[in-house]
């Protein structure tokens, strides 16, 4: 059976060295230097099982500006590149959790890795190559002497590594030039944060640009090697307003596209800024809310990053395989944990929703493996978890969520995370349930939050199961038909299974919050569409108070 | 009067943007900016009942570092990127007793908090916003520290003279503009340069790694204050480090590196004299390698050649001319920091009678060297006289003195920039060969068995040094590495024998990018009594399993 694998991994290498020598030529070179260092390491008297080299090639245009003034226009170029290797076998490997350590899995989170090359130089390349496999076997090793040292655990069964059918993939390179002209950008964003400068007490209006084209390479000892290219073209727009009392108020709106071509237009941005100049206006007298406990409408992007952060990072298989991690949802497959009326699925294949860019998208993850929609929720019912290549009981192979930054090792993470109601109710129907359970709890007001710059969660069994979403924009709605009043200065707060069971209904309309999430593997692209949501009780605690600076003595110099 | 000043600016402006060629204008539109907004903001800053600054100064860099790294023949980064960075200064109170005259409850106000950095471009208002947001931090900052600091003096029942303070050093306004002065960077030549220069390590596979770097600092400096100084300066500065590591059979790592600072790049030795440096270096390394480790503790004269010298005064010595601060309020664990202040010791004898060591900040070349370390203004606006004279045989006579003043005898000495220039002289002085004889001598004076030549320390790894062992019987040297030197301070000043009379230039980078400090020091120097052991520095590495490719 041995013998029959080996021939068989031999020859689809002979193949697709033959094949990528016409693709791409830095492949060929990490692919020759993988073979070369695997054929000694696997013989090595603590043999590695398995080998990959990943290369980050990343360009990107920055530009940022103030109120009219251009900040910081710069581009880089460079190769980051990476080694992931194994020792042991898939059963047991350097990864497997040591037993008591309150960091976690022996995973260890910080790949060897190291800048390479700008042009495909083998010698050059190679030796950066050799550098980091050297380092990440020492490393490697001695942290297999300490899961060896260890007694054998209960959930010895469950190997640490997933054995997956290599993949192979290679595009072609794309022009980053033909994506971008920054002078014209830089224009562009100082006549928009130019906008700002018409109020006095806005004290910082900033409109930034980031363009990457990431071209990713992955070639391991088991047969797999990928190059894709990503493009992501963010344009993020932050202003700070002070209010009477001299708190410092924030606002963010932010737009996504994979190319800069299709971010919103000139005038649809302008527009965007004179919206948010207007808001910062209505906020600088908007009282200050007291914490409060009751029913509330999320917004569809709020609920999108409510989803995220309560949900999303409970369902990523790697931490319900950790003893340190609170396991929220390990025992619950099968069981309904949610409405029967929502369904969740995560689908990184999916590029866009509704027009809008998806910036969760990817065709293969940080592992090698195929992007896979995973259907996560079915008529509120826990299906699947988010799966990279560390398996767990009764999911023992990758969905294509493993994933990570530049220079760390993948975990399970969200993608495109969508949320879909199956009984979709207008918004004029949620407002309405919300003022009647108002009513029903004797509340003078619910609260209706419209937007959010992101928010946190804490899953470890260390410190409370908590998560944290940060509103910038927070009506009240009073049962009295009063107006919608704007306050300011609330988090909303909570834990997680007690929410789940306070949300009551969805909206019909859904919209897509665009964020970088970050946790142990680094900062990815994320996405999260879904409905507006009601829910019977919420709680929100003040924000931290940013720190208040009386009225600046003399004019800002204006120059509008 | 305002009404001219407006609309001469705007014709100003419109010739701006009208100008093909604006280098120039813009460098004016940041001078004219500041000096704008600093009148303003004397004239108009108001804060409750605290009264106006009586000081305010802005300093604008505005740097680009280019940095190109190459390895094996191949570009590993490249990049280039412009900055502007600002530094306001707001003071309340008057030059005696101000709000930076004692040590303060309250925290002072950093400029950085909602704060804009200092824009790009030729963008006169966002220049100014970006000083007016600081400048208004930091003046109610200092209004509220000072009435904190007067109350403290009222509180204490003496007299101002009685209570040590700082005093704010007056010095004349400096006006100087100086004509423009870009360097034009040949990117792709540098790029070339630095490949080609890498690439010769692929000669040598079993080196570990091998970079050669490349950094350009190409900084324009800007400074104006409300006692009419004005100042725009420009520095170019190009180094290029070359370094390499190699892992003996044993483990033992063994690291050296090139290193060359000039005013630009053209400076820089010829590609083909930089080839053969590196070939030397890399043969140094295979000697190092198989040269034996100092495993002795010695304790005797040494003699110190080439850039041993000045890397002696840098490490050790020069810093240590500064002015003291006053005395800061206990520290709440019985321990009085600064207690032994260095300026203590003025007119004292503090080294050999033969040593002087002196500052001469503006002095642009010495015997065809160019001292990179030159400057005409400091930081805070204040000319540096031609020669600061730190110590003259062997007494000291003035400490580096910013304008914060803390004893009666400190002036401003216009050094906030460092120290300079830095000329090192030693009256009893003797050809090299008779010095070495006198190392030899002494030695035996002190019934050693050998004595010790230190031709290069490393300045960035804690004393670290190579030595040759020299026989007492015919001279004969012997490579030894892994040695450091140790308690090497001030007191060894006073062990300083004699030196060559021959003197050199060489320039270090300091510890600011972009700026330099350069030494004039004799090519030799013998001192009688000096620690030397062995490095604690070292250690072995794991070998890789696979062999370099």
């Amino acid at each position: 059976m041995g013998r029959r694998i080996s021939i068989a991994f031999l020859i689809s290498c002979i193949f697709c060295i033959e094949g990528r020598s016409q693709q791409d030529p830095l492949l060929d070179i990490l692919t020759e230097e993988l073979n070369r260092e695997f054929a000694i390491l696997s013989k090595a008297d603590i043999p590695a099982y398995y080998m990959d080299y990943g290369v980050n090639e990343i360009n990107t245009v920055s530009i940022s500006t103030n109120l009219g003034s251009l900040m910081n226009s710069s581009n880089s170029f460079n190769r980051l590149a990476k080694v992931n290797m194994r020792l042991g076998d898939y059963k047991k490997d350097n990864t497997h959790e040591i037993a008591g350590n309150n960091m976690g899995a022996g995973h260890n989170f910080s790949a060897s890795s190291t800048p390479i090359a700008l042009t495909n130089s083998k010698e050059a390349i190679q030796k950066a190559l050799w550098q980091i496999t050297h380092a990440a076997y020492l490393n490697t090793s001695k942290q297999y002497k300490k899961v060896m040292s260890q007694e054998a655990d209960e959930d010895s069964d469950v190997p640490d590594f997933s054995k997956e059918a290599p993949v192979r993939s290679v595009e072609p390179p794309l022009d980053f030039d033909q994506y971008i002209v920054p002078s014209e950008w830089e224009v562009k964003l100082k006549n928009l944060s130019q906008v700002f400068i018409s109020d006095s007490d806005i004290i910082s209006g900033q409109v930034d640009l980031n363009f990457t084209l990431e071209r990713k390479y992955f070639t391991s000892s088991e047969g797999a090697y990928i190059v894709q290219n990503m493009t992501y073209a963010y344009l993020n727009i932050h202003a700070q307003v002070r209010s009477a009392d001299g708190d410092i108020i924030p606002v963010y709106k932010s737009f996504f596209a994979f190319k800069p071509k299709d971010l919103p237009k000139e005038q649809k941005l302008k527009e965007e800024v004179i919206d948010m100049v207007a808001t910062l206006e209505k906020l600088k007298d908007t009282p200050l809310a007291e914490p409060y406990t009751g029913p509330a409408l999320l917004h569809a992007r709020v609920a999108g990053v409510f989803f995220h952060e309560i949900f999303g990072h409970r369902i990523e298989g790697h931490r319900l395989k950790s003893e340190s991690d609170g396991q929220t949802f390990k025992e619950k497959i099968n069981e309904r944990v949610l409405p029967k009326t929502i369904n969740i699925f995560s689908d990184p294949s999916m590029t866009q929703y509704k027009g809008q860019d998806l910036i969760g998208h990817y065709k293969y993850d940080d592992e090698g493996i195929e992007a896979q929609k995973v259907q996560v929720v079915q008529n509120g019912v826990l299906k699947s978890f988010l799966m990279s290549r560390s398996p767990l009981e009764n999911f023992e192979t990758s969905n294509g969520h493993g994933r990570c930054q530049a220079g760390l090792n993948p975990v399970a993470r969200q993608s495109n995370l969508i949320i879909e109601s199956l009984e979709p109710l207008s918004e004029k129907k949620l407002r309405k349930m919300l003022i009647d359970e108002c009513i029903e709890q004797g509340k003078e007001y619910g609260y209706y939050f419209v937007d959010v710059t992101g928010g946190f969660t804490r899953t470890d069994r260390y410190n409370t199961n908590s998560f944290n979403i940060m509103p910038t924009l927070v009506y009240r709605i009073y049962v009295d038909k009063r107006p919608d009043e704007l306050v300011r200065g609330v988090d909303l707060i909570g834990t997680p299974l007690t929410m789940f069971a306070e949300i009551t209904a969805a909206g019909d309309q859904k919209e897509t919050f665009t964020g970088i999430c970050g946790a142990e593997s680094g900062g990815v692209p994320v996405s999260a569409t879904a409905p507006a949501l009601f829910v019977k009780r919420i709680e929100t605690q003040k924000k931290p108070s940013a720190t208040s600076t009386d009225l600046p003595l003399l004019s800002r110099p204006k120059g509008e | 009067m305002k009404k001219y000043k407006k609309i001469f600016l705007l014709l100003l402006l419109v010739f701006f943007a009208l100008s093909r060629s604006n280098a120039q204008l813009q460098v004016d539109t940041v001078l004219m900016a500041m000096q704008d907004e600093l009148e303003r903001s004397m004239q108009e800053l108001q804060y409750k009942d605290y009264e106006q600054p009586f000081f305010i100064a802005y300093g604008i860099d505005e740097a680009t570092t280019t940095n190109i790294t190459a390895t094996l023949g191949a570009v590993v980064d490249v990049s280039s990127l412009p900055l502007r960075t600002k530094y306001v200064r707001v003071m309340a109170g008057d030059y005696e007793l101000n709000d930076e005259s004692l040590d303060s409850d309250i925290t002072q106000s950093s400029p950085g908090f909602n704060s804009w950095q200092v824009p790009l471009g030729n963008d006169y208002y966002g220049i100014r916003r970006s000083l007016w947001i600081s400048t208004d931090q930091v003046y109610k900052s200092a209004s509220r520290i000072y009435a904190e600091h007067q109350k403290k003096i009222e509180a204490e029942g003496k007299p101002l003279s009685e209570i040590p303070h700082r005093r704010f050093g007056k010095v004349p306004p400096v006006t100087l503009i100086s004509p423009e002065q870009r360097t034009n960077l040949n990117k792709k030549s540098l790029l070339e340069m630095a490949g080609s220069l890498s690439s010769i390590f692929l000669q040598f596979p079993d080196f570990h790694n091998s970079t050669v770097n490349l950094l350009n600092y190409n900084t324009i400096s800007y400074l104006v204050n409300s006692e009419g100084s004005r100042v725009r300066t420009y520095k170019n500065m190009s180094a290029l480090q070359i370094s390499a590591a190699k892992i003996s059979p044993e483990g033992v790592p063994v690291f050296k590196q090139l290193y060359f600072l000039a005013e630009n790049p053209a400076e820089w030795p010829k590609l083909e004299q930089l080839e053969r440096e590196i070939l030397a270096m890399a043969e140094e390394m295979n000697l190092m390698i198989d040269a034996p480790n100092f495993d002795d503790s010695y304790d005797g004269p040494v003699l110190f050649e080439g850039k041993a010298v000045p890397t002696v005064f840098s490490n050790n010595i020069v810093n240590q001319f500064v002015a003291s601060d006053i005395e800061p309020e206990s520290s709440g664990f019985g321990v009085r920091f600064n207690a032994d202040p260095f300026d203590d010791k003025m007119g004292k004898k503090i080294g050999s009678g033969s040593l002087s060591i002196s500052l001469m900040p503006r002095m642009k070349e010495f015997e065809g060297t160019k001292l990179l370390g030159v400057y005409e203004v400091d930081n805070e606006g204040v000319s540096p006289a031609e020669e600061i004279n730190l110590m003259k045989d062997g007494v000291l006579t003035n400490v580096m003195t910013s304008r914060t003043l803390s004893k009666d005898f400190h002036r401003p000495t216009g050094t906030g920039l460092g120290p300079g220039v830095v000329s090192i002289s030693v009256g009893e002085t003797s050809a090299y060969p008779d010095l070495k004889k006198r190392l030899i001598e002494m030695a035996k004076e002190e019934e050693l068995e050998y004595a010790l030549i230190i031709r290069d320390i490393d300045p960035g790894r804690a004393q670290s040094c190579n030595v040759y062992k020299v026989s007492l019987e015919d001279g004969s040297e012997e490579f030894f590495k892994s040695a450091r030197l140790t308690d090497f301070g001030i007191k060894s000043l006073k062990k300083i024998d004699k030196a060559t009379k021959e003197r050199v230039a060489y320039n270090f980078p300091d510890r600011n990018a972009g700026s330099a400090v350069s030494y004039i020091v004799p090519s030799a120097l013998l001192i009688e009594d000096v620690e030397i052991e062995k490095s604690f520095q070292r250690f072995n590495v794991e070998l890789p399993l696979v062999p370099s490719p």
